[in-house]
């Protein structure tokens, strides 16, 4: 627990950094709202013109893209924590060296805390309003409570691998010194293999089963799927189980790649 | 406490010369030079020390803390602080230091002081009983009880700085590095950090290890100076012991009745620099000449008004010293 409190304390610091951009938040939502209706409204166009073609339900649409809006923040792959790269560029990262703990738990529960923050402040308007809308935009209920627990459990899951996939695009900036190339290869190549483009149900069947054998399945598209009942709740716990596997190997992947990366890093600036 | 021997530290720095031509050209050669930042340096600092690291701008001081706070691994050679190897045993070491980098922050920028002092008490596990003790201890001697609970962003910069170095005590490390510590401060803050530096080294024992350009703050705070260029210690001694053998020179302005130049006889070691109807200054070299036969050298031809005696800066000793040894 005495180990633990460092990152609560730390967790509980950035929640109150972001906590002061309310206006931030507020406008958030609104866009969130505005392109989650974009998207209904598109793929419902396709379902009309030709309803077999189409995978998903209506129902099942809505709530994919609702969930997906309403996380927003937690899944942001083009969101990267600028005040660790901007750290690593003018050398301030000389101070957090300094500090008599590793950098990689710290580094991941940075970011973890920022996502999660802003996520915190974003999520419960979007789901709660669209839970009202007519029929074929409002976000439903999981089919029973069993679909939720394992809707949240791979929720987690699916963060907390999605952290460990950006833990190596921030390290590479103590190679690279500049963040905006790995920021957009890393920012399309997640989105779109993860679903947050084009929900994956949608893409050809022989890319859904090349994207089965990389972590970028398992992130936000599981949890949401489950939601949903579109994966079936018998095959939820194989879906958690390789979720587990991916994090058992990217996470020491990345401390590994941290401890290489510092025993050769240059602080920058006198 | 901290023992160095025969580091060395080497940079590979691209360089090529400006222009269209050369930048496509170094896309395809580049050329590097080879930067010694530290060449076989070697120093050793006893506990409750407090040493001046002075060198001009890339001499490698920085570097030196750097390597001292674990932060940067050497090529070669040996250094150990507190019988630990810095970079070896990163987390076991800094938690026994405490730094303050003068050009960056530690503050966390949008929330209030406050909050950074309680993250760091969890980082290093301070107990909260010691940590209201050595909060109370510092708000009061550096003058913190209003700052604690504004926004870093709002502070000025000698508050923020006053707060850094507070930041860096919270958990009694028994080692400071304090890397230009008063830059850009004004005169009242620049005290009040030195008072405080001093009150700490002479209380609790810790050991201080400061790099500056400010002679004022060396000839405040340290008994020992350890000069560094290119990389290599060049000098390692008192500050008294150098002033005796490089600030030789004094300045000596007489306002007076008036002196006639050409009559003037002076003694041995003395020299009339500037010659006005009422004022002349002389420049004095003591070891020839005490400067009380020079007065009386003086008021034997002329009637003194109003005399002074000048040291030459601290600075001109320094820039002395470069030149000797050929830094800077």
């Amino acid at each position: 627990m005495k180990r633990l409190r460092k990152y609560i304390t730390f967790f509980s610091m950035r929640v109150r950094c972001e906590l002061q951009y309310r206006t931030a938040a507020l406008a958030g939502i609104a866009t969130q709202f505005c392109w989650g209706f974009m998207y209904i409204l598109l793929y419902h166009a396709f379902r009309r013109t030709d309803p077999s073609a189409y995978p998903m339900t209506e129902d099942q649409t809505a709530t994919y893209i609702w969930l997906q809006q309403a996380f927003l923040a937690m899944f942001a792959s083009w969101s990267m924590e600028n005040d660790l790269i901007a750290q690593i560029k003018d050398g301030t990262v000389a101070y957090e060296l300094c500090r008599p703990m590793s950098l990689y738990p710290m580094w991941f529960a940075k970011c973890m805390a920022s996502r999660l923050s802003r996520a915190l402040l974003r999520f419960l308007p979007i789901l709660l309003i669209t839970g009202f809308l007519p029929d074929g935009y409002r976000m439903v209920l999981p089919p029973s409570p069993l679909h939720f627990l394992a809707f949240f459990v791979s929720l987690v899951l699916a963060f907390l691998l999605m952290v460990a996939l950006l833990m190596p695009a921030h390290i590479a900036v103590f190679f690279l010194l500049n963040e905006s190339g790995i920021r957009s290869i890393f920012a399309n190549l997640v989105d779109f293999c993860s679903g947050s483009l084009v929900p994956l149900p949608l893409l050809p069947a022989g890319l859904q089963t090349v994207l089965s054998y990389t972590p970028f399945l398992y992130l936000q598209n599981t949890p949401y799927l489950i939601y949903s009942g579109y994966v079936p709740l018998s095959a939820a716990p194989r879906y958690i189980l390789i979720q587990c596997i991916w994090l058992c190997i990217l996470v020491p992947l990345g401390a590994w790649m941290m401890k290489k990366g510092l025993s050769r890093v240059v602080i920058q600036g006198g | 406490m901290i023992y160095v021997k025969e580091l060395c530290k080497t940079f590979r720095v691209a360089r090529r010369d400006g222009g269209m031509k050369n930048t496509l050209k170094s896309f395809f050669h580049r050329e590097y030079t080879e930067i010694h930042a530290l060449d076989h340096l070697n120093f050793t600092i006893g506990e409750g020390e407090m040493v001046g690291y002075i060198g001009p701008n890339g001499a490698g001081k920085s570097s030196t803390v750097k390597v001292l706070s674990g932060i940067l691994v050497p090529d070669s050679g040996i250094c150990t602080v507190g019988g630990r190897v810095p970079w070896k045993e990163r987390t076991a070491h800094v938690a026994q230091i405490g730094v303050v980098f003068g050009q960056r922050s530690q503050l966390w920028w949008d929330v209030p002081v406050i909050d950074t002092f309680t993250l760091l008490r969890d980082i290093y596990s301070v107990p909260e009983t010691i940590y209201r003790r050595n909060l109370d201890e510092l708000t009061e001697m550096l003058g913190l009880s209003q700052l604690l609970r504004t926004p870093t962003r709002q502070l000025s910069l000698g508050q923020r700085m006053r707060c850094e170095i507070a930041a860096s005590l919270i958990h009694d490390p028994k080692i400071l590095f304090l890397d230009e510590p008063t830059i850009g401060l004004d005169a009242v803050s620049k005290i009040a950090v030195r008072d405080f530096i001093k009150a700490r080294n002479r209380e609790r024992g810790t050991t201080v290890i400061l790099t500056t350009h400010d002679m004022q703050d060396i000839e405040a705070l340290t008994e020992r100076i350890l000069l560094i260029g290119r990389g290599r210690i060049l000098r390692d001694g008192s500050l008294d012991a150098l002033k005796r053998e490089y600030m030789t020179e004094r300045h000596m302005t007489v306002l007076c009745a008036g002196l006639d130049a050409d009559t003037l006889s002076l003694p041995a070691g003395m020299t009339l620099s500037e010659s006005h109807p009422d004022r002349a200054v002389f420049s004095l070299d003591t070891t020839v000449l005490p400067v009380s036969d020079a007065i009386a050298a003086v008021s034997a031809q002329t009637d003194i008004y109003d005399l002074s005696v000048e040291n030459p800066s601290l600075d001109t000793l320094i820039t002395h010293l470069y030149k000797e040894y050929e830094v800077g």
